[in-house]
């Protein structure tokens, strides 16, 4: 390159600096950067994990997987089951984490899906663990998120509890929570374990709940695990 | 007054951002004929170059303060430069594609005549002609390992991908260099 087209270069840069007064960005703009960057990252990895807990939670206390004992039919509660809300909060906290730390600077020397598929697992089993060690329940009686607890976790469409009488075509069982409950059936009912009950025989009925009485369209036998203690009472009563 | 010209690139930049910024003239005269050259490279053309050139210092100027002076500036600046140039060649559609039958041809066999070509004297105008043919993503690396020389590791830095991704680009790059020149070596068996 010619010594005339190097000055023009660093002329051209020099002139236009000037006559656009071109600044530079002051020293707090890139600590600032920085600072909510690292905010944003821990901000998005403990809503994550949060969230997986309260996952782990409902799917421990709301067992959906049972309902796939019910066959086809049993399919739509599961679906219903479901935290999906929680889901996609998570998964959306997750994918913003994981853009937050493509920009730092470690990450591009390194594989980044290993980076990713590892930060997944930790956020996984973060979450779980959260669960397993009784945080929900300490969490539970804390002032800003006991509301969330009483009006997000109850369950939906579904009932368990201990048989307590046992007629034609219906059984009244009591809840954990100690509320007694009807429920009733028809043809299109399904007996996923037999439809001979007995009393003090644990059940789970899934169903539409009406005026205390649930229009059971599904029973199983089950070996559900205890409430937790804190665990608030279901929104319709039953 | 420090002697200018002695300063580490580092140096120098924390003299411009702290104390003079005029002397942001001595970094552009530093770098503005390597960076165009790789500029060039990247984007086949020289206005096109010398203007993603011009941009690229007046970012880095202004966001000088943000480089951390621990780091290698030139690694820095060679990466605004790419950015850049990529940027171009995005909005203009500009990048090359490789003919599907010159990816056929790519072979694991080694071609001694071809390295030992790259290692001549000969190489620079060699990959000059053979380099624009190849994708971007081998170009950038290709390019700042021979022109440049720069190590893996500063390649690593400037393209922001892992050292295996570059050692894998680097070698494949390579692979189609030979074969652009082996098929242009065909069509014109005469040289020149």
């Amino acid at each position: 390159m010619s010594e005339n087209n190097q000055q023009d270069i660093t002329k051209k840069v020099m002139d236009e600096i000037q006559e656009k007064g071109v600044v530079m960005r002051p020293r707090w703009y890139f600590i600032g950067g920085s600072i909510l960057l690292v905010v944003g990252l821990t901000f998005s990895f403990v809503i994550a994990v949060f969230l997986v807990n309260i996952i782990s939670l409902r799917l421990r206390i709301d067992v959906p997987f049972e309902f796939l004992r019910f066959g086809r039919s049993g399919l739509g509660p599961f679906l219903l089951m479901l935290p999906w809300p929680f889901l996609l909060v998570a998964v959306i906290a997750i994918l913003t984490g994981l853009y937050l730390l493509k920009k730092y600077d470690f990450s591009y020397k390194h594989n980044f899906l290993i980076i990713a598929v590892i930060t997944i697992i930790s956020v996984f089993f973060s979450g779980v663990i959260l669960d397993w060690i009784g945080t929900n329940q300490l969490l539970a009686d804390f002032r800003p998120v006991r509301g969330f607890y009483r009006e997000v976790l109850p369950g939906r469409d579904w009932v368990a509890g201990e048989v307590l009488e046992v007629d034609d075509n219906q059984i009244r069982i009591e809840t954990l929570q100690g509320e007694t409950v009807t429920i009733l059936w028809d043809t299109a009912i399904i007996f996923p374990t037999g439809h001979v009950f007995k009393l003090g025989q644990h059940v789970r009925a899934f169903g539409e709940p009406k005026d205390g009485v649930l229009q059971a369209k599904g029973i199983t036998t089950s070996s559900f695990l205890k409430r937790p203690t804190f665990y608030p009472r279901p929104h319709r009563p039953f | 007054m420090p002697k200018i010209k002695e300063l580490r690139d580092e140096e120098l930049v924390e003299y411009v951002r702290s104390k003079d910024q005029e002397q942001y003239r001595e970094v552009v005269a530093r770098y503005q004929e390597k960076l165009l050259r790789y500029a060039e490279r990247i984007v086949n053309d020289r206005d096109a170059a010398q203007d993603t050139v011009q941009q690229a210092f007046i970012k880095a100027f202004a966001n000088l303060k943000g480089f951390d002076v621990s780091r290698k500036f030139s690694s820095w600046i060679y990466r605004i430069v790419h950015n850049e140039a990529i940027n171009l060649l995005k909005r203009g559609s500009k990048e090359v594609t490789v003919n599907p039958e010159l990816w056929q041809m790519v072979s694991d066999d080694s071609d001694e005549g071809f390295e030992k070509a790259l290692e001549d004297k000969e190489r620079d105008k060699l990959l000059n002609d053979c380099l624009k043919e190849i994708p971007v993503i081998y170009r950038a690396p290709v390019s700042l390992f021979f022109f440049d020389s720069k190590s893996y590791e500063e390649i690593s830095d400037i393209l922001r991908m892992p050292m295996g991704t570059v050692g894998t680009r680097m070698k494949r790059g390579k692979k189609l260099l030979k074969q652009v020149y082996l098929a242009k070596a065909r069509q014109n068996p005469f040289g020149g």
